[in-house]
């Protein structure tokens, strides 16, 4: 996926993403970080063609999202928002299924291939034995799953998470992430996912983005581009970062006094 | 599922039941063999006045109940607020008063009063849309615009009440709603009209599902959200008008019924669409019989009681907080 010259604004004069030229791998996972209101959700949204581009443009599969169908998008690429609604008592199963819309009419009857994309996004979550449970009785992390679930049966090669993590404690966290991961591993998935935290961000993605007012300041390897320095100019706060032969690379905020807002 | 069985099974039972009570029951009195054979044989004198006027009574407070209920669930998915309804926004009242309005000036056109009431409707729907709209729904919002549309379409259907005594009472029938003296043209146009809103209701039900979620997710699945939207409520202002063209404004329906039908049935549209259609009509029969019949021969209106139910059913919405669906 080429991201070339775009700029987004929701209102004139107020400008989001300015001039933004990224790369991201096919068959890899990315990870957007950046500070609050830096501009990482808007790039989702933008690639996830949920808002167009003032300026520039998206290609996906050699041509621009703008050239899409709706639908042909929705086949290409699947998305799981920050927060997401559905009546209450809407079963698993019956939500994973919306995941089929871009394969079928809404009038025209389940087809084989659909049972079979719901049972496998229900078997790649976990959530087979839930199945016939309403969403009203599912903890944080299966809630969280179940919308996975949805996007997974959509079977699109680009998988989008939008701070997958957020509303969950820390176990449930590390168990999406090591989802995600694996699935995009098993079945060579391009995942893109906004993190806010920068430890995550390096421990389960191959290609890292760091956003800071509508621009993109870094991009390249985590490795690579996550510096003492690099995180200072974006976030604006002294860490250290160290690397340790068990954990690999990981970032600790070194405390300082406070001297009012950056 | 056994709970979705029963409570159609009840409300089957319960319409049936209600039918034939409200057919027999009145001023005049028949007993079930006596109506049947009546019918048949066209020789009971009785028999034929409730024919030319009871039975259409029956049939529009049907037909009306049951499209002001499925109107309500459908301008509930789309403005995914449970508290929409057509009388409470302002959809009937459009319609009722440029459907008012054309016949008036035009009464030769009296079987297009549904088509004048539709654009009523429409204009009403999309006065609401877009003066509440600020980047994205707002339910609460969209209920205090559509409670402002509602109040300016009622004062101005309402002025025509000092524009003489002819005016008043065509003014107060197609107000008030007092399913009297209709007769079988009415039924035409409302069977007629009603019948393919409710058809297309049940087409589109599977979006209804769709819309209830967010947009973003609804986009994201491929659908054309403002198309989808537009298609809705579209079918959604077809059924008010049509139930407002010729029953007059019944306000509440639209909300009381969706809500007890969610409770009992679910929130799969699916089902919910159907259920809501036999229990709207059920509610309307059930409040124009007894309208008719408690006091008699002093008739409360049906919109009258529906208003009674409803004020205070929306009070208690309201203190549920139950602003959205689910969470």
């Amino acid at each position: 996926m080429e991201i070339k010259d775009l700029s987004f604004s929701y209102r004139r004069g107020k400008s989001l993403l300015t001039g933004l030229n990224l790369d991201i791998p096919m068959g890899r996972t990315t990870a957007i970080i950046g500070p609050n209101g830096s501009g990482k959700s808007t790039l989702l949204g933008v690639l996830a063609a949920n808002y167009k581009p003032d300026a520039g443009s998206v290609i996906l599969d050699g041509r621009t999202l703008a050239e899409y169908r709706p639908r042909e998008i929705a086949r290409k690429l699947a998305v799981v928002h920050q927060q997401n609604t559905a009546p209450d008592d809407l079963t698993v199963e019956k939500l994973a299924a919306f995941g089929r819309l871009p394969h079928r009419s809404l009038l025209s009857p389940e087809r084989e291939a659909d049972r079979e994309a719901v049972e496998w996004a229900l078997s790649c979550t976990d959530l087979q034995d839930k199945r016939k449970k309403p969403l009203a009785e599912l903890s944080g992390g299966e809630r969280q799953r179940v919308w996975l679930a949805l996007a997974l049966a959509q079977r699109t090669p680009v998988l989008f998470l939008d701070e997958p993590t957020t509303y969950l404690d820390i176990y449930y966290q590390y168990e999406m992430l090591e989802l995600i991961r694996r699935l995009g591993k098993e079945h060579g998935l391009t995942v893109v996912m906004v993190l806010h935290d920068m430890n995550q961000a390096v421990h389960y993605s191959d290609h890292l983005i760091a956003m800071k007012a509508g621009q993109a300041v870094l991009q390249g390897a985590p490795e690579e581009v996550i510096t003492a320095e690099s995180v200072k100019a974006v976030y604006g706060v002294d860490v250290v970062v160290k690397n340790d032969p068990d954990t690999g690379m990981y970032i600790v905020p070194v405390r300082r006094e406070y001297k009012g807002p950056h | 599922m056994k709970k979705t069985i029963w409570s159609f099974a009840a409300v089957l039972v319960l319409l049936l039941a209600t039918v034939i009570w409200s057919v027999l029951r009145g001023s005049l009195q028949v007993t079930l063999p006596e109506l049947i054979t009546g019918l048949w044989t066209g020789t009971n004198e009785n028999v034929a006045i409730i024919r030319d006027l009871r039975l259409p009574r029956v049939i529009i407070a049907l037909f009306c109940g049951a499209a002001l209920a499925v109107s309500g669930v459908l301008l509930q998915s789309v403005m995914r607020s449970p508290l929409a309804d057509a009388g409470v926004i302002g959809i009937s009242s459009g319609a009722g008063f440029i459907s008012l309005t054309m016949v008036t000036i035009f009464p030769a056109m009296f079987f297009w009063m549904p088509l004048f009431a539709f654009l009523g409707g429409a204009a009403a729907c999309l006065l609401v849309f877009s003066l509440s709209w600020k980047s994205g729904l707002q339910p609460l919002r969209l209920i205090l615009v559509g409670i402002a549309v509602n109040a300016t379409f009622t004062g101005l259907g309402q002025s025509f009440n000092y524009r003489g005594s002819y005016a008043i009472t065509m003014v107060n029938m197609a107000t008030t709603s007092i399913f009297n003296l209709k007769t079988w043209q009415d039924v035409q146009i409302i069977v007629l009209y009603g019948t393919i809103g409710l058809v297309l209701a049940l087409l589109i039900s599977p979006w209804c599902n769709v819309l209830v979620l967010q947009d973003k997710t609804a986009r994201n699945l491929g659908m054309n959200v403002s198309r989808v939207r537009i298609l809705v409520s579209a079918v959604a202002v077809l059924l008010a008008a049509t139930a407002t063209a010729i029953g007059g404004l019944i306000a509440f329906v639209g909300l009381l019924v969706p809500h007890i039908a969610r409770q009992l049935v679910g929130s799969d549209h699916k089902v919910l669409i159907p259920f809501t259609a036999l229990a709207g009509a059920l509610l309307i029969l059930l409040a124009d019989t007894l309208g008719r019949t408690v006091l008699a021969p002093v008739e409360i209106p049906a919109s009258i009681i529906m208003t009674v139910i409803g004020g205070p059913f929306l009070i208690f919405l309201l203190r549920k907080g139950e602003m959205n669906h689910g969470d």
